[in-house]
């Protein structure tokens, strides 16, 4: 029972990942996912079409966002713990909140001095990514390859990198790989600050709606009924929408820990869980200037498009094979999936409480997340075709083929090339010096 | 009373002896004089001594610096590159001051934004030693052992980490290694960073003594004749001792990043070499608390000490073969040796000039530093054994007997870090 218990939710899964829209009977099938940017990793379909007679893949494109991690900062725990622990002096905790107490200082006690670190499965997913890519494209990958990897300087991200190559390494030894994080490759690992990010004009009305939206979605209300016995005293001293926030967001790093066996799951049952997630889908969607009105912040991610196109090109024209690694983060990645313009994140809507129907998170930048570009070519031939695979599952650009999933190079770089020539980028003066 | 004297003073003559190091022997290989900066030698042990019968190796607890790095910031070229570019403008720079320049412009493309990277050369050192590990103890490293593997939060020890890891992994796929550099973790890895430690009253004056050396030193009379062409005018916007420092830490990076062909070393007299290193010797010594007298630096990193210790006894009891490997800094490379008793940090006097005849940091701190315990164990018997490898090379603990050397029996050396602990923390 229990093994068809299983392979019936791995076929949902398959069902999951496989579109791009998405419905509540889904999410509450895949409760787990409303972690949103901390789900962990969905396992891809498995399902990839063969490549057109006679194309063999000789490189591999890759931009990897970090595995799983601890929140960035442990000040969501020290608000918390301060604020049940006035409660708590106050009397006014009910047995239930003593509990949610009781976990959330566990919880912290586990994070403490690694805000930010990379948690045992964020190496493992990596780890599990990488295998993959090598059962994947065995032809490429056991040949003794010369293989680029360079991440952004944050720790959680270089460890990552690190467990991805030492796999390929373990697969096969005779890999030659080179591994780094300076700050020299930033500009286009990380969203680049130097970029002037164009002003929208309806981004005041859009934050406004956003604001309101995420109100709504995390009000607190049902999370200080349930924790204390005097809901308007907590009130004094603890603001609804920020407690809601901080319990939400420790809540979806519980995730990223699965061997601490903590939930907050019943803090929020799954209503609370699918408004939390429409509320930070909705954040992404806004901050990155994925919705239709806001600032173009996916700007700050032209190099790192630029990049992928320049080194393509380079490998295409020197006959060679090889693989390149990048790793770095959500912010870049969502961006990147953006002006690729993947299936999984176009179509971004301004109707806050339809989006998530067309946008999910989960599908783009969970913990690990991954964009993928596996070019072919075929011997006698000049033709090179690329497939783009989001999360490893294959996804679609919004130009037209004869041979879906694959692409012609010749259609897509010119389309990419025009793409960022009228984007008219801005670079201003850094701040600091550069020295 | 007078004897009581005499045995300290001949213990450390004894000891000094074996660790002795010359002028000329410093300047037979002109990298040396790069002290910190000096790129990883490899070993000039070929072949290790074998184990006494019987015994095999079940652990290995490998501490090491990062590999060969860029400078740290910049600055030196910054400064270098400003002071020789003015004096073109003003027609005062020299033909040699000119080629001068031209290298130090190519040397700081290459280091742009790369401040405290590892270089090329530094990954290559983490992986050939991990090569030379496996090749060493094959016996114990072709296992499917857990490597437990954690770095400073630097990025340069992190890589190194990387390139060590992977070179393993390579030479064993069954390897289960877990990599970490945890900020909760720092101070058993590096080093206690909250710890105050006071300054000891004679502390200052020996301060002084090597702030002397550097006067000595850095004079810059030969080097500004070498650039400039009128040394008066160069001398009214250029600080002539600020530039000599600077060539000098360009000049001794540039090993660390040997594909760039680039060298700087013929603008300083072999004199000025040695002088400089000297000086930057004393100072280190100085700054790890080694110097008697001197603040006790040191203690910060005597958890980290102690952790090594408590790992080992842990590894001792489970019986599990297994290897750990740390990434970290000089700054507690050097200070380990000390406390660890290594005959290689052992016998500084107080003649600040006349330290490097006893200690010489290019022996113990170049680029890619390591210390090496292996631990031996024999079926049937409870004795374990342990050998000491300091930048691969076996050494000794000259305060400790041994009847197996260059092995030694744990409980010896255990009793004596106890000891050694205690007397340490106490000054």
């Amino acid at each position: 029972m229990r093994r068809i218990l299983t392979a019936l939710s791995c076929l949902l899964l398959i069902v999951w990942a496989a579109g791009a829209q998405t419905s509540r009977e889904e999410l509450l099938s895949h409760i787990e996912l409303t972690a949103g940017n901390y789900a962990n990793y969905p396992a891809p379909t498995g399902h990839l079409t063969p490549a057109p007679d006679g194309y063999e893949p000789f490189y591999i494109s890759h931009y990897g966002r970090h595995g799983a991690r601890y929140m960035t900062s442990d000040k969501s725990y020290r608000r918390l713990k301060e604020q049940l622990d006035s409660a708590k002096a106050l009397g006014i905790l009910t047995p239930y909140g003593k509990d949610v107490r009781r976990r959330v200082r566990a919880a912290a006690e586990d994070a403490k001095g690694r805000a930010g670190e990379l948690t045992a499965l964020g190496a493992r997913q990596h780890k599990a990514i990488a295998r993959r890519m090598f059962d994947n494209y065995p032809s490429l990958l056991g040949q003794p390859l010369h293989i680029v990897a360079n991440s952004s300087t944050s720790r959680r991200v270089m460890l990552s990198m690190a467990n991805f190559c030492n796999e390929l390494k373990a697969l096969n030894p005779s890999l030659d790989i080179s591994m780094d994080a300076s700050e020299h490759d930033q500009y286009y690992i990380k969203t680049n600050k130097t970029i002037v990010v164009p002003e929208s004009p309806a981004r005041r009305d859009l934050r406004r709606q956003y604001s309101e939206f995420k109100k709504r979605m995390l009000s607190g209300d049902a999370q200080m009924e349930a924790i204390f016995t005097d809901p308007e005293r907590a009130a004094r001293f603890i603001d609804k929408y920020s407690f809601a926030d901080d319990l939400f967001n420790v809540a979806i790093d519980m995730y990223c820990l699965p061997e601490l066996n903590i939930s907050f799951f019943d803090l929020f049952g799954e209503e609370g869980m699918i408004n939390g997630f429409r509320a930070q889908n909705a954040s992404w969607c806004f901050w990155e200037g994925l919705m239709p009105g806001a600032d173009k912040e996916y700007y700050r991610t032209f190099p790192l498009l630029q990049n992928f196109l320049d080194e393509a090109g380079e490998m295409i024209a020197s006959g060679e094979s090889g693989v390149r690694l990048r790793f770095g983060h959500d912010s870049s990645l969502i961006a990147l999936s953006y002006l690729f313009g993947v299936q999984e994140a176009r179509d971004v809507v301004d109707d806050f409480d339809n989006l998530h129907e067309h946008f999910a998170t989960f599908r783009v930048i969970p913990m690990a997340g991954n964009l993928q570009l596996i070019f072919f070519r075929k011997a006698g031939s000049d033709d090179i075709l690329v497939k783009f695979l989001m999360n490893e599952n294959e996804t679609s650009i919004p130009l037209s083929t004869d041979c879906y999933p694959y692409y012609h190079w010749s259609d897509l770089e010119p389309y990419y090339r025009n793409m960022i020539e009228n984007a008219g980028i801005v670079y201003q003066t850094p701040k600091e010096n550069e020295d | 009373m007078k004897t009581k004297l005499l045995i300290p003073v001949l213990l450390l003559l004894s000891l000094g002896a074996a660790a002795q190091t010359s002028k000329k022997e410093i300047l037979k290989d002109i990298n040396r004089t790069g002290g910190s900066y000096f790129a990883y030698p490899g070993p000039t042990q070929k072949a290790l001594t074998p184990a006494p019968a019987g015994y095999e190796p079940f652990y290995i607890s490998h501490y090491s610096r990062h590999g060969s790095r860029y400078m740290l910031d910049n600055v030196c070229y910054v400064y270098s590159i400003e002071k020789l570019d003015t004096a073109a403008q003003l027609g005062i720079l020299s033909k040699k001051g000119a080629a001068v320049l031209e290298i130090l412009r190519a040397g700081y493309a290459d280091a742009l934004k790369r401040d405290g990277d590892l270089t090329k050369l530094g990954g290559r050192q983490h992986r050939e030693i991990a090569h030379r590990m496996y090749d060493r103890f094959p016996e114990l490293l072709s296992q499917p052992l857990k490597v437990d593997a954690r770095s400073s939060t630097v990025g340069r020890c992190m890589v190194s980490m990387f390139n060590f890891c992977q070179e393993l992994q390579g030479l064993n796929p069954s390897l289960d290694i877990r990599m970490d550099a945890s900020r909760g973790d720092m101070r058993f890895i590096v080093e206690d960073d909250h710890m105050k430690v006071e300054d000891t009253p004679r502390n200052q004056g020996i301060s002084d003594r090597v702030n002397r050396m550097y006067e000595k030193a850095f004079n810059p009379s030969h080097l500004m004749k070498l650039l400039f062409t009128n040394v008066r005018k160069a001398e009214s916007f250029v600080d002539g001792v600020m530039l000599m420092d600077c060539l000098n830490n360009v000049a001794e990076d540039f090993q660390n990043v040997p594909e760039l062909g680039l060298s700087l070393k013929d603008i300083f007299t072999k004199d000025e070499l040695f002088a400089i290193w000297n000086y930057y010797n004393s100072r280190w010594i100085h700054y790890c608390g080694i110097i008697p007298g001197s603040t006790p630096k040191y203690k910060c990193k005597m958890e980290v000490r102690d952790t090594i210790i408590s790992i080992a006894d842990r590894v001792i009891r489970n019986g599990e073969p297994t290897v750990t490997l740390r990434f970290s800094h000089d700054g507690t490379v050097m200070p380990l040796t000390y406390m660890l008793g290594f005959k290689e940090v052992m016998g500084a006097a107080t003649n600040v000039e006349n330290l490097y005849k006893t200690i010489s940091i290019d022996r113990i701190i170049p680029m890619a530093a390591n210390i090496q315990m292996v631990f031996y164990r024999k079926e049937g018997s409870d004795d374990v054994l342990v050998k000491f490898l300091l930048n691969e090379n076996e050494t000794s603990l000259p305060e400790v007997k041994s009847d197996v050397a260059p092995y030694y029996h744990w409980a010896d050396v255990k009793r004596y870090w106890d000891s050694r602990g205690t007397t340490l923390m106490n000054r």
